[in-house]
Order: C-alpha cells, then structure tokens, then sequence
C-alpha cells in the first residue's frame, strides 16, 4: 500500500494549503491593526475600522442589497432546482443526459460574459435591473442545487416511494411525506450553497447594480482607492459567517459528495 | 424505477420545465451578446471584430489573458494536484480537514479571498516583511503589480477548482489495482506512474478547464494584485461596456477571447483522447 508522498510532493501539497489559509489568517489579524496602512504585523490593535465599515452606508446598503438578492435568488434556485432534480432522477426519459449538460451550461461560461450578456438584455428589453440581478444569480445557483438534491436522491431507494403508493398513498401524499423528507437536508444544503454562490457574486452585480452596488461591488470600489483595513475588517466577519455556513452544510450533506458535485 | 419510468408520461417532465426556462434565459443573455458584437451604427457588421483584432492595444488583451491563464493553470494543476493525492491518499482526518478547507472557499466571498492575497503578497505583506527581517532582501520583492503576482492570486483562487476534479477520479480508483501493482513488486514511483496518474488524467483535464476558464474572467485579481498593469480580457469588457459605453465593442472581446478559449480546451480535449487511446 501507499504510505504517504514524496518529500516534493508534499512540499506542494503543503504550499498549496498554506495558498488556502493563510491570506485568511492575515487578513483576520490585520482587522484589529490600528495604523491605516495595512502592513503585517500589526504595530498597534484597536477595533477603529470595524466602527468605519458599520459606519460607511455604501457598505451598510451594500450589505442589506446582497442578503436581499441572495435571500430571493436561493429561495427561487431551490425550488426549482429541486423541481428539476426530481424530473432528473425519478423519471427516465430521452434526452436526459443532453438535459443534464445543458443545465450546466452557465458553469462552463466565464462569468463576466454571462454578467455582460445580461446587461445587454437587461438594457434592450428595459427589464428593472435587480429584477435582472436576482433572475441571473438563480440561473448561476440553479446547477449546483440539481447536482445536490440529485445527489440525494440518488442515493435513496425508489422503493419507499413505490411501497407508499402500493399501500395507497397519492403522488402528492407520497411526495409531502416520503420523498420531501428524505430530501430535506439536501435542499437546506443546496440553499445555503445557493445563497452563498449569490452573495459572493461580483461580476453579474458589477454590471447591472446602479447607483449602490452589492457588498463585494461596494468592497471592491473601496479597496481600489483606500488602502486602509476597513475591507480586512469587513473580511474577518464574512469569514466568520462562511465558517457558520460551512459547518452547517457539512452537517447536512457528505463533504465527499459535494466536492464531487460541486466542482 | 423501471415501473415508473415505464409509466412516464410527459406531464411527469413539468417539473423540469421551469430550469429549463432558467437556461433558455441564460442562452438568450448570450445570444443578445453576441448579437450586439455584430452590429454598429444599427446595421449588421464585423466592425467591432475587425477593430479588435487589427488594434495592437486591444489585441494584447487578447494575448495577456491566455499567457496568464496558461501559466495560471499549470500552477493550479500542479498545486492541485498534490494536494488531491494527500487528500485521497492521507489519514481520514487529513481528508476531512482538506475537504472542508478546500470547500470553504466555495463559501467565502472571493473579493474578499483576493484582498487577502494582496496582504500576503503586498510590499508591506507578509512575505515581504518576513523576507526584509531576516535579512534576505534589502528591497521589497515585486510580487504586486506585475504579471507573477497576478498568476500568483489566480492560482490561490481557482485552486479549489484543480482539487476537487482530481480528488473526485483518484477516490473513484479501485484501490485493489494499485494494491495488486505493489504486491506484484512496482515501486511507490511506478504505481504513480503507470496507474495513479493515467487514471486521474480525466480530474486533470476538467480541473484545467475549470481553471482556465476561471482565470480568463478574472477582473478582480488583475485591479487588485496587478494594480491595473496586468488588465486581462474581463477588463478590457468591463471598461468598454460601463466605463465607455460601448457594449457591443465589448462584446466583441469577449466573444473572440471565449472562442480562443474553447480552441484551447477542445485542443486539451483531444490530446487528452489520443494520449488514452495510445497508453
């Protein structure tokens, strides 16, 4: 059997998992710097630009705009990505693999042509911008709560659904009582992931937001002008709320099957 | 299942029908683009591709993005790569830690992830000021603000990209091959070389995928990192379509830059075939 890699192997290995955690790691210690150029380590602590990100109302408005649009555009990913889920795992038809890669479709677009695409649709068909903002994060989530729920469904035997129905029950009983249940982790799952692929979403809200962008557009204007760790700030406690987020998919759904599924 | 799906009939497909509406408003956000790439002055023509690709200025776009993406993905798959064989090959619990370590940043807000590099990577950044206070350099390295940093934050970013892909093919191996390889003798370099590694070849190539597409889009990491020197594609779009109004012209860019891209996977597709055919 294989024990353990090579020593350069392991050195890449480990370069790579330093890549992932230690930006994190300096931008939570360089929130609590009290000079106001951002240099690691620190000279002084103090809280002074967790008081200047609450109390900038770009960053205020920006944030109620990107929980607004997440909230909404998860809420329509799961519906109805589960909706499509079930169709893709429950009944076989042809065409299902051809459906199957065309749902997939926005993933294999870079996003800022997606983001510009629906600009110019937005602009030609005088669509109301947000409405536009959250229908194009839905289309972005939708794929990712297909391959969750159906990944759960999958897994599941067909067998409990039939038993219902042999002993009597409806397909809409069997669906309220059997079917939902076993899923319902999953799509909780899902929606968090949803809410998250819409609340990081920069390059479709960069160019349909107006005058107040969504909290990374509202970021990404100040850290191109500001050099002060008012964004490590703002950082440090969307860091904190991907963690909450994190642990509570990974108690919902196997992290192996959603790094399966996710990539 | 094989009742039911015998008994399908299509009013059990509705359910599918309000994604699949989701994708037709996705192919038509597309499609607007493109036609607005061939039209100027109202009528339909190539002006828009004729003014990117005969403009030097425009046209380094074009280049700076695929030499970036190229070296962007190399270093992915690369970094990727061993860190997927320590996931698949390593203890439970360093599985579980990678996983969940690899996952996070599908939860994180990638402005935020890129911010983060630039502290690393800054002339006050860690590296820097670990590097000046031990002595090894007098002046800061200039790892911002140029191209190496650029490819620098883009591999950190799409990393997760690389690793998943190649983790999935290495835990869908059967174990027994690579057993039954050592037992008949083959040293930890020959499994790797004869078994692990043509198997995974699949992850690799979608990891790249992922990753080349990933850094071609990337707007973020050039404005923060390359501080506007090291402007790829998504800039050249962004500019022209908010900052100059002129969508289709961006259009344009971006429909010759996606072309060029998928000539790219679709050459990596097929070398990937024939190097499957003969192994």
């Amino acid at each position: 059997m294989l024990r353990g890699i090579g020593i350069s192997a392991r050195m890449t290995a480990f370069l790579g998992v330093m890549m992932l955690i230690v930006p994190y790691i300096i931008v939570v210690v360089t929130s609590f710097d009290a000079g106001s150029s951002a240099a690691f380590p620190p000279a002084k602590l103090s809280l002074r630009w967790y008081l200047n990100a609450f109390d900038r109302p770009a960053f205020r408005e920006g944030f109620v705009l990107s929980l607004t649009f997440a909230v909404a555009s998860a809420s329509a990913a799961v519906t109805i990505g589960t909706a499509a889920a079930f169709a893709l795992t429950r009944v076989r038809f042809p065409g299902r693999d051809a459906a199957n890669t065309l749902l997939a479709a926005p993933l294999m677009i870079p996003q800022i042509v997606t983001g510009l695409g629906f600009l110019i649709l937005v602009t030609r068909f005088k669509l109301p911008n947000h409405a536009g903002i959250i229908v194009a994060h839905t289309i972005l989530a939708v794929p990712f709560v297909v391959r969750i729920v159906s990944a759960r469904l999958l897994a599941t035997s067909v067998s409990l659904e039939e038993a219902a129905m042999t002993l009597g029950a409806t397909r809409l009983q069997t669906l309220r009582r059997i079917t939902l249940p076993i899923i319902a982790e999953s799509m909780v799952a899902a929606g968090i992931f949803a809410f998250a692929i819409s609340f990081d979403n920069f390059y479709i809200s960069v160019f349909l937001a107006q005058t107040r962008g969504t909290l990374p557009v509202e970021i990404y204007a100040y850290a191109r002008t500001e050099g002060d760790p008012t964004i490590a700030a703002i950082s440090a406690m969307l860091i904190l709320f991907s963690a909450v987020a994190l642990g509570s998919v990974s108690r919902l759904f196997d992290l192996e099957t959603l790094a399966r599924v996710t990539r | 299942m094989t009742d039911m799906a015998a008994a399908a009939p299509r009013g059990r497909l509705v359910p599918l029908l309000p994604a699949l509406i989701c994708t037709a408003v996705f192919i038509a956000a597309l499609s607007s683009l493109l036609v607005d790439s061939l039209v100027s002055g109202g009528t339909w023509s190539l002006q828009h591709y004729r003014r990117f690709v005969s403009d030097p200025v425009y046209f380094a776009y074009l280049l700076r993005s695929i030499r970036v993406g190229v070296f962007t993905t190399i270093g992915a798959i690369v970094v990727g790569y061993a860190m997927a064989y320590w996931m698949a090959h390593g203890s439970a619990l360093v599985r579980r830690t990678l996983l969940l370590l690899t996952i996070f940043q599908f939860f994180t807000v990638t402005i935020t992830k890129v911010y983060a590099i630039l502290l690393v990577l800054g002339n006050n950044g860690l590296i820097n000021r670990a590097l000046i206070a031990l002595g090894l350099r007098d002046t800061p390295l200039p790892l911002v603000n140029n191209e190496l940093g650029v490819v620098i934050g883009l591999i950190a970013a799409s990393l997760p990209f690389a690793v998943l892909p190649i983790f999935s093919t290495m835990m869908g191996m059967r174990m027994s091959l690579i057993e039954a390889a050592a037992t008949l003798g083959a040293n930890r370099m020959i499994v790797f070389r004869r078994i692990i590694l043509p198997l995974s070849m699949p992850g690799v190539v979608a990891g790249a995928v992922l990753v080349f597409l990933y850094s071609l889009g990337g707007l973020i990491t050039p404005a923060l990192i390359g501080g506007g020197f090291v402007d790829l594609i998504a800039s050249f779009s962004y500019e022209q379509a908010l900052l100059l109004s002129n969508p289709g012209f961006a259009a344009a860019g971006a429909v010759v830059t996606l072309s060029a891209a998928f000539l790219m996977v679709l050459g990596l597709e097929l070398v990937h075939r024939r190097l499957r055919r003969e192994p």
